[in-house]
């Protein structure tokens, strides 16, 4: 039988086609705009012109300065360091609570069925009312985790702090309860991170349920007839196995959290100072808020869009590999 | 010294209120009362307005209200884009400069307007066919609508002068009155924290959020008699004047007069405090005046009192008067049919009709020309708002208005925000370099060449 070479372009067309108009094509307008100096204030001048004789390209109106600005922007090198930060606390906390989580819910049972559903109640969160939420959650004077800290860790902490003090020997200052968690830099950042960790988490732990699950059982079972206890168990012969797993929630949750804007927005405002502010709500700042300076806007977005496609390659690479 | 403005003001009431007595409920659907164009030259036109928020009271109202009554005068209708306010500004930007936009008329917030000045459509020769009185709005509205040039981009719509909110109750069991002064305060926060009394002397609000720190700082700064800029375009901010008005501004967290918390709060969280009874004062929008009023907590409620915005000791009271503007974007189809509902919208029967509805979840006291803050009526309603908000905006003042200060507000916010959460920053060392960083914009646009 003869092929129709011409049914697989129709077949992926419209998924072609949405796909040039939504990300091919505003990737290329990105790149050609961040050679420009545009900015929505003034009328732009661009390098291709089409006139009456065509098409002229004016060479004098490309150049780098935009990257050569960046690098020499202050703030956008605090947004890379905010957003490293961020990332790694993020990524971090989001890993290991969810194998936590993960581990604890991986038996059978309704309890743990249900609260397997559960778990995918948090990720669902809108990330702008996340941000609004802990936002409120961390107020001083009537927000639910502040009372909790101050309740729960803080407290006990000056409980016993103040026994110790109560010796002749050392005088070791107490916590103090009324700390202003979006007020503080270390604390804003982290407390960012922790909101973003609140969704994460349940979804990678759900992730590891089923790479748990896929473990042999008498891997365990030989395991423990060589004597190995649960921590042993738990470290030599289940962490290894989910080496993989661990690398691909890693490198998906690194992508993500580079990405980092709408609990900025929400929770943050970028503060204190410049404490929480992320290269995409810096970007968002010169391009729609402050300077509607989108060439600049631009150039820093294709600065994140190379340290996002080297992140996806990886992720990538690991998936396939797996396979 | 607001009470004899007030004084003043309210002897023209009778004056100012005759011709609105004069209006039936018939005027209200006759065009002529309008000055509109009774052979509706544009019936059948639908225009969009862009504008933010639309279930608050002070927008809400006009929407709500008034759009049926326009379209029957008119045959045009209107469609109201509700956008909230933290996306409004970016999503303006993106309107104005689109050469398709389906909007034909926009509300901007003063700072932003100076971003789309190229793409509205002068009011100046419609101001005078309409007959719109111009001298109805006060000097700082009417310097917020024009960018302080000659060309009016747009006409004031929603206004807000900054009111001191305070309860009576407290200030009286210490046996003071309300502060005039911003130094007034501090000795109020000393004598509350003096009694013993469990409430904060004040709310403030020093965190970054939308830029809502600057708003009390920029009384500090021209009360004691400096500016952000000089004639020439050179930051002065932090020359002597404007560090001791900055470490006043910064005292009141620092002293334990407004509560740790406040380096992080905004707006609105200043004045849950004081609404939830947990703070004695808090200076911001007299929009706000009714969550005041309205608290569930009775001592609050019933304690809920207003003045002006305190000035500096020996110096001006000059504070910030916020302005909505409402323009028509040049790339409009049909801006006649615009200029029409602009007419309408910013008739002052329309906004006495608004700030005179208490129907719930439309009431508001928010009005902007003078005529309507002077107004009996209206005062009698809203317990003399309006008269203070007068005697603030007589004073009032508005903030420099040029593209590149949408740039330069970041670094303002950021060095407030950086002094009211580091007690050991130095104000002169943090204002010097924000300053450099504002020269550094202001250089790079331009500003000192030649």
């Amino acid at each position: 039988m003869r092929k129709k070479r011409w049914v697989p372009w129709v077949l992926v067309g419209p998924a072609l086609l949405i796909i040039v108009l939504t990300t091919i094509y505003p990737l290329l307008a990105a790149l050609y705009f961040s050679f420009h100096k545009y900015n929505l204030r003034r009328p732009a001048q661009f390098a291709i012109q089409i006139g009456e004789n065509g098409i002229h390209i004016d060479w004098n109106l490309l150049s780098l300065n935009n990257y050569a600005l960046a690098f020499n922007d202050s703030r956008f090198i605090n947004s890379l360091y905010v957003t490293f930060w961020f990332t790694v606390i993020s990524v971090a906390l989001s890993v290991i609570i969810g194998l936590f989580i993960a581990v604890i819910v991986q038996k059978g049972g309704r309890l743990h069925t249900l609260t397997k559903v559960l778990l995918i109640f948090p990720f669902a969160v809108s990330p702008a009312l996340k941000g609004f939420s802990w936002r409120f959650m961390l107020n001083e004077e009537y927000g639910i985790y502040d009372l909790l800290i101050d309740q729960l860790i803080v407290a006990p902490i000056n409980a016993l702090l103040s026994i110790i003090n109560a010796l002749p020997l050392v005088e070791i200052p107490l916590i103090s309860e009324s700390i202003v968690w979006l007020g503080d830099k270390f604390w804003a950042l982290f407390m960012l991170a922790m909101s973003e960790t609140w969704g994460w988490a349940p979804l990678i732990a759900l992730m590891f349920v089923g790479a748990l699950g896929s473990i042999d059982e008498q891997i365990y079972e030989a395991a423990r007839i060589d004597g190995a206890n649960r921590l042993q168990i738990f470290f030599r012969v289940t962490l290894p196995l989910l080496r993989s797993v661990i690398l691909i929630v890693t490198m998906l949750k690194t992508i993500f959290s580079l990405k980092m804007f709408d609990q900025v927005v929400t929770m943050t405002g970028g503060g204190p100072v410049r404490a929480t502010q992320t290269i995409n709500y810096y970007i968002h700042q010169i391009g729609f808020v402050r300077s509607l300076d989108i060439g600049y806007a631009s150039a820093m977005s294709y600065i994140l869009v190379v340290v996002l496609t080297v992140c996806a390659a990886l992720y990538v690479s690991l998936v396939l590999n797996r396979d | 010294m607001y009470f004899r403005k007030i004084v003043c003001l309210l002897t023209l009431v009778v004056f100012l209120a005759l011709p609105f007595a004069a209006v039936s409920a018939q005027d209200i659907m006759d065009p002529a009362t309008f000055g509109l164009d009774a052979s509706k030259p544009y019936d059948g036109t639908q225009l969009s307005f862009l504008i933010c928020c639309s279930a608050a009271p002070q927008f809400a109202s006009a929407a709500v209200k008034g759009d049926a009554e326009f379209t029957a005068m008119t045959g045009i209708s209107v469609s109201w884009g509700d956008l909230p306010f933290g996306s409004f500004q970016e999503q303006l930007y993106l309107e104005a400069t689109n050469p398709n936009t389906e909007f034909d008329v926009v509300a901007f917030v003063d700072a932003w307007g100076t971003n789309i000045y190229d793409f509205l459509h002068p009011l100046n020769d419609f101001v005078m066919d309409a007959g719109i009185d111009w001298d109805d709005y006060g000097p700082a509205y009417q310097s917020a609508s024009t960018g302080n040039t000659d060309t009016i981009f747009g006409l004031p719509f929603r206004g807000h002068p900054l009111l001191l909110h305070y309860r009576a109750d407290v200030l009286d069991a210490v046996g003071m009155d309300p502060p005039a002064t911003w130094q007034d305060v501090s000795a109020i926060g000393q004598a509350i924290s003096d009694s013993g009394m469990d409430i904060a002397p004040i709310a403030m609000y020093y965190g970054l959020n939308v830029d809502q720190n600057l708003f009390n700082w920029y009384s500090h700064l021209w009360g004691a008699g400096t500016d952000i800029f000089d004639e020439n375009w050179e930051p002065i901010f932090n020359n002597e004047i404007g560090v001791a008005a900055t470490e006043q501004y910064i005292s009141y967290v620092r002293d334990g007069n407004s509560p740790d918390a406040s380096v992080a709060w905004n707006e609105q969280e200043a004045n849950t405090e004081l609404v939830q009874g947990r703070a004695a004062m808090f200076v911001g929008w007299w929009w706000m005046a009714s969550n005041m009023i309205n608290s569930e907590v009775a001592e609050v409620a019933d304690n809920a009192s207003f003045a002006p915005a305190p000035g500096w000791e020996g110096g001006e009271t000059t504070s910030y008067g916020y302005l909505w503007a409402v323009g028509i974007l040049d790339q409009s189809d049909d801006r006649d049919a615009a200029l029409e509902y602009l007419k309408w919208l910013t008739h002052p029967i329309t906004e006495r009709r608004i700030v005179l509805d208490d129907t719930p979840g439309l009431d508001t006291n928010v009005a902007v020309r003078l005529s309507v803050l002077a107004d009996e009526e209206v005062n009698e309603v809203h317990n003399g708002l309006q008269g203070v908000a007068s005697a603030v905006l007589a004073d009032a003042r508005t903030i420099p208005l040029i593209p590149e200060y949408t740039d330069i507000v970041p670094f303002l916010a950021e060095a407030i925000n950086e002094l009211a959460t580091d007690p050991m920053a130095d104000t002169q060392d943090v204002l010097d370099r924000t300053a450099e960083d504002v020269r550094f914009v202001m250089q790079a646009a331009g500003y000192y060449d030649g």
